[in-house]
């Protein structure tokens, strides 16, 4: 009897592991193919994929965080307006979602800000109120994981953009670009399926730094 | 065989995934149900895959929008071909709101809004607020006046308020004849909602609008700002705290180097002179709560010759003097499904006005609680709830130079108001909200329900049709009611129909009204106006017209333009009117349009502001009828130039604007002396600009 037991324990194991490692698979496999996506109809298929498995893992919170992730950044090739904040419609509700699940707040905090920014690109006239929005959500994301380098770096890249007279300019942008460098560097041997992204994109937000150049958005 | 068992145990499926009508879905899921097998459809809505899977599955497919739709299908190896029609979730499209009435500032509709810097980058408006929406439709200019007059309203018909709360005098004192400016800078705000009709329950006492300014959240930084202008200079200092920030600022404006330079019509005994200091805080509180505080004192000088009206030639001295304090404090917290937020401001305004014959001395104080509780119940149904109470004392002290004739002029009244709004979505293209509103005045001793109701239809997804229907009340001002208190409300109700287009930063929007007034204060100029025997609320009007509103952010690179147009047909019997007329601050026709274009090699924003209007009504007293002379058509070019550069390493902006660039007479209407000429005459003076054009240069920097 206990025997059986243990022997069903075992199974039940295997076969939890076995869809946990396949799980994990899956992710890995649709971020290779993020990673090698080079036209928006590629990264479809990639959101498509994410969300696939979001639909057969209801309680996991990663697909839906890399659906939205892709279509932040499909939404950075579109040109039309109107359809950017189409794309960027869907990526809320995912983000919704992913919260609601009890997803990682701070990891999509931080991702919501990222959202923001690819509001502003819609028009510029929207600066001021999205990239306040956006500061005020990374803010959230640093007070629930301190630890966490996106949150810091968006916040740069942020400020970097914003005008002088508003607070931005490089030199406000640099001390948190390289805080986040350090915590980049601290998450570099992190394991698993958790987001990773974002080391590179803020060593050219501190070089752009350190030129002092500026791109000011009006 | 080994490839025929492949083949046996993979079953490949593929098709077309299309809406009811047939239009391919892009982007839509189709995929084996527990499993991550599936695929996504292509930009012919076809897709592909293959399953491992045997037996009976359920294929699902799904897409944003769209009704979840499952299949069952046996897997055996066969190739499957499957095509799918997916019903489109009404509810998804629920972003209908109710556009009519109000240009508002929300997170996506943005084009319809005036942000800061689209104010401050109005040629015309010479970073006035009202002056900036003055160029939208709705709005009339009134050249000499400088408050909001809208859709054939008196100025007085329209209210301001800052974060929910009455501000009693948003305008700077002034000078017969010479316009006025909004108090405030419109950096202070990071929303504006401008209503020419039909707003919420929420707010009340004003016939015609209401205007309803949000005050910006936490500053970014520590920073200092300073501003050098040709009419003076200023500078604000800023602490940015985690969890508290403060504000300090302080200007002062001196025309008299300006004035000296560039010829004036007007001739000044002292030049205009104002000092203001602003305060503002942020502080953070437990639960997300916020609470906000903004303080403002300013104070004015100034003194001009002006003619006495009594005969042609005799000029007299009139001198102003003003003193005004504002201060709001805002508090908004969430607790547990519901949003609080409560307030209370309070207005101090000292008006000293020193004519040859007469003084009169203004004091108004007037104090404003307000609170609001809203929930959202479900996409549906939600609810917003509150009150207010404003106390309003009011002093005039007038006497007379020549004699020992004095007036004392005492208005105290205390303001009761509820009021609850009800929003519902019964469909989800169609939202209907309800609200009422109940006032009572103590000065008048009776109470009034007001109903506001409105409804919006989404027809498809760029256009949107609203109605709106509501009724308004406004206790008479304090000018009429030291005379005589017994008076009753004045009222309008409001008939709003609006079409709305949006479409890829374009804008369209056409909005008909109708609006109906009754009870105006009306008196008999037979008699003394200070005698309270011959007021009373027989007076009427009404208005009707169409506004027409396009904004373009879109066509041209970097160039952002509206286009409004206005035509208001109104007629009013109030105050002294003999008859029903068209007032003199309704113009029929109106039309605006506003360019900005942003050159980004060097970093140089150039705007213009083109604005005409047809005549507008005046009185000849030499005419036997009333009021039946207009004048001739205004029109006015504005430019501006803003130049975004680093001066010392800081960065700074360059300022230049020009009014009336072609330097054109406009006539605003005639005052006509009191008495006639030896041949029996009333002779005139036509109302004009103070100088044909006004040229600012400004210098704003930013320390860090």
């Amino acid at each position: 009897m206990k025997r059986t037991i243990l022997t069903t324990l075992a199974i039940v194991c295997a076969m939890l592991m076995n869809a946990q490692t396949l799980f994990e698979k899956a992710i890995k496999e649709s971020l290779t193919l993020l990673d090698s996506a080079k036209t928006s109809e590629a990264m479809q298929s990639v959101v498509s994929r994410f969300e696939r498995i979001a639909m057969a893992e209801t309680t996991k919170w990663e697909p839906l965080y890399y659906a939205a992730f892709t279509q932040i950044n499909m939404s950075f090739r579109e040109t039309d307006g109107d359809k950017k904040d189409a794309i960027l419609d869907l990526a809320e509700k995912n983000i919704e979602k992913a919260l609601s699940i009890n997803g990682d707040k701070s990891e999509l905090y931080a991702l919501h800000g990222f959202l923001y920014q690819g509001r502003i690109q819609v028009s510029p006239m929207r600066g001021m109120t999205y990239s306040q929005k956006a500061a005020e959500i990374l803010e959230k994301s640093i007070e629930e994981n301190p630890e966490n380098p996106r949150p810091l770096f968006l916040m740069a890249q942020n400020i970097f953009h914003t005008p002088k007279m508003f607070g931005g300019g490089s030199k406000n942008a640099l001390p948190k670009a390289l805080e986040a460098k350090e915590l980049f560097e601290k998450e570099k041997g992190k394991d698993g399926i958790g987001p990773k992204w974002g080391a590179k994109s803020n060593l050219r937000v501190i070089d752009a730094c350190n030129e002092n150049k500026q791109s000011i958005l009006i | 065989m080994f490839a025929s068992f492949l083949s046996y145990s993979q079953t490949q499926i593929n098709g077309k995934i299309a809406d009811e009508k047939g239009e391919p879905l892009v982007g839509a899921n189709i995929m084996v149900k527990g499993t991550y097998d599936g695929a996504g459809t292509d930009a012919n809505g076809d897709y592909s895959f293959v399953s491992n899977e045997k037996g009976k599955q359920i294929i699902i497919i799904s897409f944003v929008g769209f009704q979840l739709q499952e299949k069952e299908v046996e897997l055996s190896g066969a190739k499957l071909v499957l095509d799918f029609k997916l019903k489109e979730i009404s509810n998804q499209i629920a972003d209908v709101v109710i556009s009519a009435g109000a240009f508002e500032t929300s997170d996506r509709k943005k084009s319809v809004t005036l942000q800061p810097l689209d104010i401050l980058t109005t040629p015309s408006a010479a970073g006035d607020i009202y002056g900036a929406l003055a160029t939208l439709p709705g709005a009339s200019m009134v050249g000499e006046d400088g408050r909001l007059f809208v859709r054939g309203g008196d100025g007085y018909e329209s209210k301001t308020f800052i974060d929910g709360l009455l501000v009693k005098k948003p305008y700077s004192s002034n000078t017969p004849d010479l316009p006025t400016r909004g108090r405030f800078s419109p950096m202070l705000f990071s929303g504006t909602t401008f209503s020419t009709g039909g707003y919420s329950a929420e707010y009340g006492q004003a016939l015609s609008s209401a205007l309803i300014l949000t005050t910006n959240a936490f500053p970014k930084k520590t920073q200092t700002d300073l501003s050098l202008l040709t009419v003076g200079l200023g500078a604000t200092q800023t602490y940015a705290g985690k969890n508290a920030s403060l504000s300090i600022g302080a200007e002062y404006y001196n025309l008299t180097p300006y004035f000296s330079v560039v010829n004036q019509a007007v001739k000044w005994n002292k030049y205009p002179e104002s000092l203001g200091l602003s305060f503002t805080s942020r502080i953070r509180t437990k639960g997300d709560g916020v609470i906000k505080i903004f303080s403002t004192y300013s104070s004015a000088t100034s003194g001009l010759r002006y003619p006495e009206m009594t005969s042609p030639g005799a000029l007299q001295d009139i001198n102003l003097s003003n003193k005004n304090s504002y201060t709001n404090i805002n508090y908004t917290r969430g607790v547990s499904n519901w949003t609080f937020r409560g307030g209370v401001a309070y207005t101090y305004d000292e008006n000293l006005l020193g004519l040859k014959a007469f003084n009169v001395n203004d004091y108004n104080t007037n104090f404003q609680a307000h609170f609001s509780m809203k929930r959202k119940f479900s996409d549906k149904l939600s609810l917003n709830i509150g009150g207010e109470e404003t106390v309003n004392l009011f002093n005039e002290k007038y006497q007379e130079s020549s004699s020992t004739l004095r007036f004392k002029g005492n208005v105290k009244d205390f303001n009761s108001a509820i009021f609850s709004e009800v929003e519902v979505r019964p469909l989800s293209r169609l939202v209907v909200r309800a609200g009422l509103r109940g006032e009572n005045a103590s000065v008048i001793n009776d109470g009034k329900i007001a109903v506001r109701t409105s409804a919006a239809w989404l027809i498809s997804r760029d256009v949107q049709f609203s109605m709106i229907y509501g009724t308004f009340y406004q206790t008479p001002e304090e000018s009429i009611l030291k005379f005589k208190p017994e008076l009753g409300y004045e009222k309008a109700e409001h008939y709003i129909a609006n079409l709305q287009y949006e479409k890829n930063d374009r804008l369209l929007r056409v909005e008909g009204y109708y609006k109906k007034y009754n009870d105006f204060v009306a008196y008999d100029t037979a008699h003394s106006f200070s005698d309270p025997l011959f007021y009373n609320n027989s007076g009427y009007g009404d208005s009707r017209g169409i506004d027409v509103y396009y904004r373009d952010r879109k066509t041209f690179k970097n160039l952002d333009y509206w286009v409004s147009y206005s035509f208001i047909d109104s007629k009013r019997k109030y105050r002294d009117y003999p008859s029903c007329v068209t007032p003199p601050f309704a113009s029929k026709h109106n039309f605006t349009v506003v360019g900005k274009q942003w050159v980004q090699k060097i970093t140089t924003q150039f705007g213009a502001t083109f604005a005409w209007s047809s005549g507008r009504p005046y009185n000849n007293p030499n005419s036997t009828k009333f009021m039946d002379k207009i004048t001739t058509n205004y029109f006015d070019v504005s430019l501006n130039v803003s130049h975004l550069c680093e001066l010392f390493g800081k960065s700074t902006i360059l300022y230049a604007s020009m009014s009336n660039v072609f330097g054109r007479d406009n006539i605003y209407g005639y005052r006509y002396y009191s008495t006639p000429n030896s041949s029996g005459v009333f002779e005139s003076i036509p109302v004009r600009s103070e100088s044909k054009r006004f040229i600012l240069f400004g210098l704003f920097i930013t320390l860090d």
